[in-house]
Formats: structure tokens, sequence, C-alpha cells
């Protein structure tokens, strides 16, 4: 089971524990208990991206209270009870990973495997990249959460895939908030934003990483990843409404920061939509998003001046000095097209009193997806995008997904 | 009698209105006048201009002239039906200075015109050419015909329209002119109305030249089933040369008149000579007993050593009513306004007294004084007082001494009801007019002060007090300009309507921004802060070409700056001239300072590099300026987003770690920088028209200060 932290204090302790068991070469550390970790997954001979699965086994004369798992030294996991199983997304660098499991006895003591995964070499390297699909199931818009692996059918190209992973639930994300805080969000529309924002930190599980970033036409607030709730919602309320808004400009800025990201990636955008200033069109954006896989969350503020249709898909006919009204309403239905072909949703807030609730539901919907990993049986390696159908087998089942991917 | 010439015209608004003019000499009038319909052509209705000042019931105006109104029996089955006469005297020699200056207008304009031939913005008309369009020059044959306009308007006690007279008339200046200078045209013509007072407005506007005249004259009309009634004194003096000009379908008005065996023309004069005798007729019914006639000063008191003979009842006059004949005997006195007072001892004590103003210019008084100084319009006290004070924010700068006119403006304004804002317009204006009558510029300063006052209505969303305001202070731009045409006056009224365009472009308000500076070329057609303001509002609006006109004149007056350039350059490109602008964007952003045009050029110039198949170009060109400008986020986004399109994706991601966060967090980019307002030519004419105003503060200080102190502020004075 996995066990939360919600104060940046119980994080120090792990973090510093775990520090402890790298130094001491995993050895029990004092008294006469023996703990020993073996790793039965990952293979060390096998390259390790995507979603990777790793078990492992304890042995030892006492009882274990909690067993950590580390990748690249980064804590990614806990479990207090066998099986110790984690499933994680290590990304599709091509690069070593070092996994490393350290469980630890009601006396104080430890004991730790590693596992230490190649990088492919470059002359054998293969372009065979794991497609992770998020998927959200529901009915009569309640979420489905008991479906198999069997109930999938991912077709790619009119051949289904053959799935190489599933899991469901509590899959651990990084996502970055992306908060308009142009002027128009002025007064107690970023008070909400803000609110809801840090409400939604505070509402991440341990294995979930933050970010937020406040823009406007300039970067006003940037805080770093991080799994430390405090630490998100620290210097929050210095950001004050100011400026003009460059959206594309820096959806594309936490698309690429993501990237650099493991497992899950997500991108809550909170806006109204309307770019004004990015001298970036969406297409660029478009582009980066399908390479970058990572889900995208539109929370549509209602746009201030009015005139949006009932849906929030047309804009009133406006225009300003870098855009004229044909060009805003390509970019808003682009960056509408680029929210949903990302599996994500856009939500339609009503006032920014909805926000708080809305921040909530992502989170729900996050910890209720379906994660599948296949491999492109048939790649083409041509760059191009590829339409992926997933289709369920119980009916009147809706499945929300990321709609294809770029065929490296 | 020598009849001179007789000319007659016609026109018609939305319905067909016609007119005759008949010249003769003035002291013997015909028996019988030649009409003849020469000419039709559309009124058109009043302009917004000449109905707020008939609304303004102030009088004012640089067409001299002068109304009397005679309610007399009428013919009709309808016994309580008057059938009111108009006598509309006009200074010939005012319509004369009036069309010779709207040639010397258009003549100038046509000058302006062919100095900027070829680089006017679209939409912007060239100062001096709004009521024309041809140019026009006295020495070069214009020989467009003097168009004079008469509007009467019958205002009754519930402030509805009575009864109206729309007419116009044509003349030829240069066969008239004899019968013009030093006469005057004497316009007839007449309107129903029933038992009841009325506030008659009627105003004479040259059309060429928007020069008018206005005059208000309140009349009651007597029921003719009265036992005694008794009208307003009706002048008889000969009136010199001039022309007469009838209503058309109006033969059986009963002008001339005949009395005492000859025929008169009834004038309404427009100034008594001093040392004269001034003849007057008296009319009414049941005039029996003794009448006195009495001259008196606008504050009521008889002049002493002013001397009335009569009346005496003549033998024959108007139809359907006794006539009685007085005459002011020769008396020394000052211009100034007066009063002859007539009034019954005894039968006709039910008659109210009656007053006709009786304006007397001195023999030694200058020639050509267009207008008498005008009473001070009563109950506007308060008005007064707040606007004095108002005014010492001007001098001090304390905005404190704005609220007792913002306190005052809004209890009239009540509830805001288009009566009460009405009202509050009117007495503004009547005021206006008042203190622009002494002198035009003292509308500098009234027109600085309204911006004032709309700017802080909208900034504390007093939107219809804003509203008025800015109507008020748009009436006053009319007003001053109608009344000043040098390129002094064009300059100021360009900075006051620069100035109330950049608040409405700063607020969001772009299409009434874009109105006003429009108009403020219309003034000055060369204003650096109205072409700015208009390019950047027409950009932002999309219409690129209109933009690069105005940018383009700006390049070519020498008024343009790197910000200009740049603007020229984005929007040549936006209007398909990439290779005119590329040249500009690198010249650009090579430049040091300012730092933000050269990193936006920079940014323009790498877009245009992609778009012409040049990506490495574009590289190289976003590399230097994230070398030179490391403080602009954006140029790194930029670059990375290129690199990544080029499948540099390693080198894209080591571009975006270099990004700090922090840099340019307190400074907008330069992409908004772009987008927002320059501010400086407007700050220049925004103070331009602060010291305008600021010069011309005694003008308006001097009237407005009370002239006896011990009234109390506010007080209505009663109409005697």
């Amino acid at each position: 089971m996995l066990q939360g932290f919600n104060r940046a204090s119980g994080w120090s302790c792990l973090l510093f524990a775990g520090f402890l068991a790298l130094l001491s070469g995993a050895q029990p550390a004092w008294g006469e208990s023996t703990i020993a970790v073996s790793l039965d997954q990952p293979d060390p001979f096998t390259p390790a991206h995507g979603m990777v699965r790793i078990e492992a086994v304890v042995v030892a004369d006492e009882p274990i209270t909690r067993v950590a798992f580390y990748v690249d030294s980064v804590v990614v996991g806990e479990l207090t009870e066998p099986p110790y199983h984690l499933e994680i997304d290590v990304g599709d660098d091509n690069q070593e990973h070092r996994f490393q499991v350290v469980a630890y006895g009601v006396s104080g003591a430890t004991g730790s495997g590693v596992v230490t995964t190649p990088k492919i070499r470059v002359d054998e390297e293969v372009s065979i990249t794991l497609q992770q699909l998020y998927v959200t199931a529901t009915r009569d818009g309640e979420p489905v959460l008991d479906l198999g692996r069997d109930d999938f059918a991912v077709i790619d190209r009119n051949l289904r895939q053959n799935l190489i992973t599933f899991t469901r639930g509590n899959i651990p994300f990084t996502a970055l908030v992306l908060l308009d805080a142009s002027v128009s969000m002025e007064g107690q529309k970023l008070a909400d934003a803000l609110a809801g924002a840090e409400a939604f930190f505070a509402g991440m599980r341990p294995l979930d990483e933050g970010k937020l970033l406040a823009f406007s036409d300039r970067i006003l607030h940037s805080t770093p990843f991080t799994t430390i709730s405090d630490v998100l919602a620290a210097g929050l309320d210095r950001i004050r409404a100011t400026g003009g808004t460059a959206l594309n400009d820096h959806l594309y800025l936490a698309l690429k920061q993501l990237q650099a990201r493991q497992g899950r990636r997500v991108v809550i955008l909170l806006s109204d939509g309307v770019d004004s200033h990015s001298v970036l069109p969406m297409n660029d954006v478009l582009r980066n998003a399908r390479r970058s896989q990572a889900l995208i969350y539109w929370l549509q503020l209602p746009y201030r001046r009015g005139g949006l249709s009932a849906d929030g898909s047309k804009l009133p006919k406006i225009a300003s000095t870098w855009r004229r009204p044909d060009d805003y309403q390509r970019e808003f239905s682009l960056l509408r097209r680029t929210v949903e072909e990302s599996g994500g949703r856009v939500q339609l807030l009503a006032s920014t009193e909805e926000i708080a609730d809305a921040f909530a539901s992502i989170l729900t919907e996050l910890r209720e997806q379906y994660a599948l990993g296949f491999y492109p049986e048939k790649p083409n390696h041509d760059g191009r995008w590829r339409r992926l159908k997933v289709r369920v087998r119980p009916a009147g089942v809706d499945l929300r997904y990321r709609e294809g991917y770029l065929d490296f | 009698m020598r009849r001179r010439n007789v000319i007659a015209l016609a026109c018609s608004t939305a319905i067909c209105w016609g007119w005759s003019v008949a010249a003769q000499d003035a002291e013997t009038a015909p028996a019988a006048l030649t009409l003849e319909v020469v000419q039709a052509f559309d009124l058109g209705g009043l302009e917004t201009r000449t109905a707020a000042l008939m609304l303004s019931a102030q009088e004012a105006g640089e067409l001299d002239m002068a109304l009397t109104a005679i309610p007399l029996p009428h013919d009709s089955a309808e016994p309580e039906v008057s059938s009111v006469l108009l006598a509309i005297d006009i200074s010939g020699d005012a319509l004369l200075a009036a069309d010779e200056a709207a040639r010397a207008k258009a003549a100038e304009a046509k000058a302006a015109g062919a100095r900027v031939a070829g680089a006017r913005v679209a939409g912007a008309r060239v100062a001096g050419a709004r009521s024309g369009g041809a140019s026009a020059n006295p020495s070069s044959g214009d020989e467009r015909p003097l168009i004079t306009e008469v509007y009467a308007y019958a205002i009754g006690a519930d402030s509805g329209l009575a009864a109206s007279l729309t007419q116009a008339f044509q003349l030829d200046a240069g066969l008239h002119r004899g019968a013009l200078t030093g006469g005057s045209v004497q316009f007839f013509g007449a309107v129903e109305l029933p038992p009841g007072e009325y506030s008659l407005r009627v105003l004479v506007s040259h059309r060429r030249s928007s020069r008018i005249g206005l005059r208000i004259q309140q009349v009651v009309v007597p029921s003719w089933r009265a036992e005694r009634v008794l009208l307003p004194p009706l002048r008889r003096e000969p009136a010199g040369p001039g022309l007469i000009v009838r209503q058309a379908g109006a033969e059986a008005l009963p002008f001339p008149i005949e009395i005492d065996g000859r025929q008169w023309v009834p004038t309404a004069p427009r100034s008594v000579s001093a040392e004269t005798r001034a003849a007057f007729l008296l009319l009414g019914r049941g005039l029996e007993g003794e009448l006195r006639a009495e001259l008196v000063g606008s504050d009521g008191e008889v002049l002493p050593g002013a001397e009335v003979d009569g009346p005496r009842p003549v033998a024959d006059g108007l139809r359907g009513v006794e006539t009685l004949a007085a005459e002011l005997l020769p008396v020394r006195l000052d211009a100034g306004d007066y009063r002859l007072r007539i009034s019954s001892s005894d039968g006709l004590a039910a008659v109210a007294p009656f007053s006709v103003r009786l304006p007397v210019s001195s023999q030694t008084s200058a020639a050509g004084d267009a207008l008498p100084r005008p009473a001070r319009s009563k109950g506007n006290e308060a008005l007064r007082a707040a606007f004095l004070q108002a005014f010492e924010f001007l001098k001090t700068g304390d905005r404190a001494a704005l609220q007792p006119l913002i306190a005052l403006e809004q209890t009239r304004m009540g509830s805001g009801r288009p009566r009460q804002q009405k009202q509050l317009a009117d007495a503004e204006l009547t005021l206006a007019a008042e203190l622009g009558s002494y002198n035009v510029e003292a509308l500098v300063p009234l027109m600085w002060l309204h911006e004032e006052l709309y700017r802080y209505y909208r900034d504390t969303q007093r939107l219809l007090l804003a509203t008025h305001s800015r109507e008020v202070l748009i009436r006053l731009t009319q007003l001053y300009s109608d009344n000043q045409t040098s390129d002094e006056a064009g300059s100021v009224v360009a900075d006051v309507l620069v100035s109330l365009a950049g608040f409405l472009q700063n607020a969001g308000s772009l299409m009434s921004a874009e109105n006003a500076y429009d108009a403020a070329l219309d003034h000055r057609a060369d204003h650096t802060a109205a072409l700015i303001g208009l390019a950047t509002i027409r950009e932002s609006y999309g219409a690129y070409e209109g933009a690069v006109e105005a940018l383009e004149q700006l390049v070519k007056t020498g008024a343009a700056d790197p910000e200009i350039s740049l603007r020229l350059a984005l929007n040549l490109v936006r209007t398909g001239s990439p290779k005119r602008a590329t040249e500009r964007l690198q010249r650009l952003a090579g430049l040091s300072a300012p730092s933000w045009v050269a990193a936006l050029a920079s940014q323009e110039l790498a877009r245009q590099q992609v778009t012409d198949q040049q990506p490495e170009a574009a590289i190289t060109t976003l590399e230097a300026a994230v070398e030179r400008h490391p403080q602009v986020q954006r140029l790194r986004l930029q670059l990375a987003s290129l690199l990544d399109q080029q499948g540099s994706t390693g080198e894209a991601r080591e571009v975006l770690k270099e990004l700090d966060p922090q840099a340019g967090r307190d400074r907008v980019s330069p992409r908004m920088r772009y987008s927002q307002m320059p501010k400086a030519p407007y700050l220049t004419a925004r103070q331009a028209i602060a010291e305008a105003a600021a010069e011309r503060l005694d003008l308006v200080i001097e009237p407005l200060t009370p002239v006896s102190p011990e009234a109390p502020a506010g007080e209505l004075a009663a109409e005697p």
C-alpha cells in the first residue's frame, strides 16, 4: 500500500534516510539484524525506457516497515507490505537508469538492492518507442474503474496492438500548472486561480511532482519541479496580474520543460485561451504537444469581454495589434484541438469560483486513469502523426485518450 | 420705387420647401413682388451642432441678426390660432463677411491639400475643407452661391416642438453685393400657433462658412377671443438698402405693411443708433385708454431722459388688429441692451407689461462689432461659481477645486433621465456661449476643463456624467472652431481632440478614439500624435493599409523615430511589401536603443526570414539577439522553437536551459510594449492644451466673477 507524505518535513526525513542508506552501501546499518534486498526486475542487461516494472524481494529477520523505490536517486514510490512491485515511467530518453530499493526494518536497520540498466549503444539503438496511452473511461459521466487489460484494444493503422503494460490508478504524474496571470486576471480571479492551484498541489500524492508557471506576456512566477507542496505554494501571494497574454509561447515552454521529466506528464492550463502577444503560432505548439505526449487540461475561464459561444469554442470578433479576428479564432480553435488531441480536456468555467472544483476533478481523474503501453507494430519512422483508436469491450463506456503519436 | 433685381429660389427637405427672394429699395416696398423659382436642393435637416445651439437657448453666433415675432389673427376658421409673423433681419455685411471667410478658408485648404498631396491619411480631411470639398479662392473665380439657411422652432411650455419652419435661400454674392453692403436681408415667414407661451428660436446659418446667428424670443400668443390684447411693439424704422426674402407659398403675409398710406417694411432691428428717432407700432385689441411707453435698461429701471412720443392711433394698419404708433425721441445712449416697455395705467392692467430687446449701437463704437455684449444669463449663478472654482485646478493643480462642479453636475444630472441630461447640457452650453461671446478664446479653458471632467468621470465609472462631459466638449470644439479659424486655433482644437482621443484609446474605446483623431486631423493635417494614434488604432483593427498611410505620412514629415519605423516595417510586411520591411528591420535590429525596438525588430526579422525559407539566417538573427538582449525571454523561446523545427531538439533544450525565469519579469515584453499606445506625442498634445488653457485663463475668470458679490449664487432671477 502506498503511503503518502503531505508535509515537507516527512519527505525530508525520508529523503534523508534514503540518502544515508545510499551512503552506507546498503549494508546493515546497526545492530545484528540482516535485511537483504534483491531486484528481480528490471533486467540489468536490458535498456529501460517507458513504463518499467520494479520487482524487489526482501528477506529480513525482523519486520519490514517500509520499502522505498528510487530511480536515478529520486524517490519514486514507497510500499509498506509485499509484494514490493512498482511500475514507473522512466521516459524515452536513451540513457542509463539506476533502480534502487531500500527496505527499512523496525529496528532501524536497512538493506537495499540496486540494478543499473544500460543505455542502448548507438550502433544498435532501436527506434521503437513505447507508446503510453492514459485513458479516462466513463459511463454517463461517471468513472468506470473495473476494466481489465483484455477489455481494451488499441488500434494503430487497423492493427490491434499488443499491450505491453497495463495499469490503473495512482500512477504518479508530473503536473505543470500554467497560470495566465495577465491583467485580465486582476483581483479575485487571480486569487481564486492561485487558491485552486495551491489546493491541487496539496492534493498531490507523495510521488507526484508539480510546478507552477505564472505568465502574462512574460514569466511572472516559476517554481522548480518538486513533490513538496509547500515549495510550490511559496511565493504565490507575491504574484500580481499584469501585462498581456502570450499563451502559445508559454505553453510551448511548459511542454518543453515537461519533456525532460519522467512518467506521466500533465499540463493544466488556466486561461481564457485568448492569445494576443505570442511570437509562436499554435501550430508550433501543437507539434511540440504531440512530441511531448503530455496530457493537457484547459480550465477555460470565461472571456472577459463576453461574446463567447455557449460551448466556449467560438470567440467573438476581436482584433489587436498582433492578430486579426480570423487569427484569433484560428489560434483559439487550434488550442482546443491541441488539448483534446492530447487526451486531456477543456472544461469551460462559468466563473473563477469554479476553479477549485475543476482542479479537484482533474486530480481525481488522474488517479483513475488507465495506462496502456504498446510498441507500434509497424513503425514507419517518418515522423508523421499516426492516429490511434482505443476500443473498450463493455458497451456504453466512453474513452478519452491521446489521439495519436508521432512516428519517429 | 426702383426695382433692383428679382431672384427667387426653392429648396426641399423631407418636405419640399420653397421660398422667394425679392430685391428692392427698402424704404418704399413694392405693392407686389415678382417671384421666380430658380433652384431646389435638399437641406438635409439640422446638424448636431446647430441643433445643440438651438437647444442651448442662448443667443450666439457671428451673423448679426435680429428677430421680431408678431402674433396676428389667423384667417382660418379656427379663431384661437394665430399666424405668428416672423421678421428676421440679417446683416448683409455679416453674410458677405461669412462668404469671404469661407472662400479664403477653401483657398487655404487647397494650398494645404497641395502640400500634403499624396500623403493624406484615408479618412482624414484636410483642415478647412469640411464644408467645401473643392478649393476656392476669392480671387480665383469661386462663383459658388451664397446659401443661407433659416431654422425657426417654436418650443411650447411643455418643452415640445409646437411649430417649425425650415427654409433656405440662395443669393449671388457678386450680383447682390451692392444691396447687401451696409444693408440687410429681411426674411419674412410665419408659423401657426395656438394661444400660449412659446420660446421662439431662430437660427440663421451661412452654409459654406457654417457661421451662424441664433436669436431667442419669448412669444405670448394671445387668445383673440379676449376683449383686450396688447402685442409687442413692432419696429417700423426704414431699414436702408437690402433684400426681401419671403417664405415660399406665403404670399398672403401682410408684408409690406401699409400705414398712413405708405408701405413699410416691418423690421426687426438689429440695433438702434443713438440720437435717432425710432418708430414703433403697437398692435392689439381694445387699446382704448392710456398706454405708456418707456425705455428701460437691462436692470428694468426707466432711463432718465429717454422720451417716447405717443402712442397714438393710426388711420389704417394691419388687418384684424388695432394699430397705434409711438416714437422714441432722440436720446444719447451708450451701447447696450434696452427694452421698450409698454404698459397700461388703467384698463389694460390685466395685460402684463412686456418688453422687447432694443440693442443700441453707439455711433462711436467700432465698426464691425458682430454682437453686443450679451446679457448675463440668469439662473446659472451656481454653475458660474462652480466653474470659477474649478479653474483653480488649472492654476494650482489641486483636484479638490473640481469637486463643487462635480457635485453640482451630479446633483443636476440626478438619475440621468434624458430631460435632466439635456437641461444640464443646455445650462453649460448656455454659459459657454455667453463666455465665448465675450471672447471666443475663453472657450479654450472651458474645453480643457470639460476634458478633465470627462477623464475624472470615466476613471470613477460615472458614465452618464462622462458622456455628458464628452458631448459638451465636442460641442465646444465645434463652437470654437466655427468662430476662430486661425492656424493656432486649429492646433488648439487638434490638441484637445488628440488629448481626448488618447484617453479613449487608452481606455479601449477605439472607434471613438479614431473619430476623435480623424477630427483632430481635420484641424491640423500633420498632427503627429493624431497620426500615430490613428496608425496604432488602425493596426489594432487589422486595417494595415490605413496604418501604413498614416505612418508614411509621419516619416515624410520627419516625425519618425525608431518606433515609428518599426511600426511601418511591420505593417509593410502585413500589406505585402516584405522587401522594404526587411531592410528597415535589419537596420532596427542593430540599434542600441531603445532595446525593445531592436529586440522586437530581431524577432520580426527572424519570422520574415523563416517565411522567406531562410531558417539558418533566422537562427543567426535570433542567436545574436539573445546575446544582445538576455532579458528578453521570448527570444529564447523563439530560437528554441526554430531549432526544434530544424530537428535540433537537443540544442533547443540547451537554449531553454539558459532561460532565466527571473529575467525581464518586471518589464513588459517588447511585443506587449508595441501593443501599447505611444504615450509621448499624446502627452505633448495634452501639455499643449493645458498651457493654452492657462494662457487664456483670465478670459474666462473675469466674466465668471460675480458682478454683485452680494447676489446669492444659484438664485434664479425673474425676467421682467
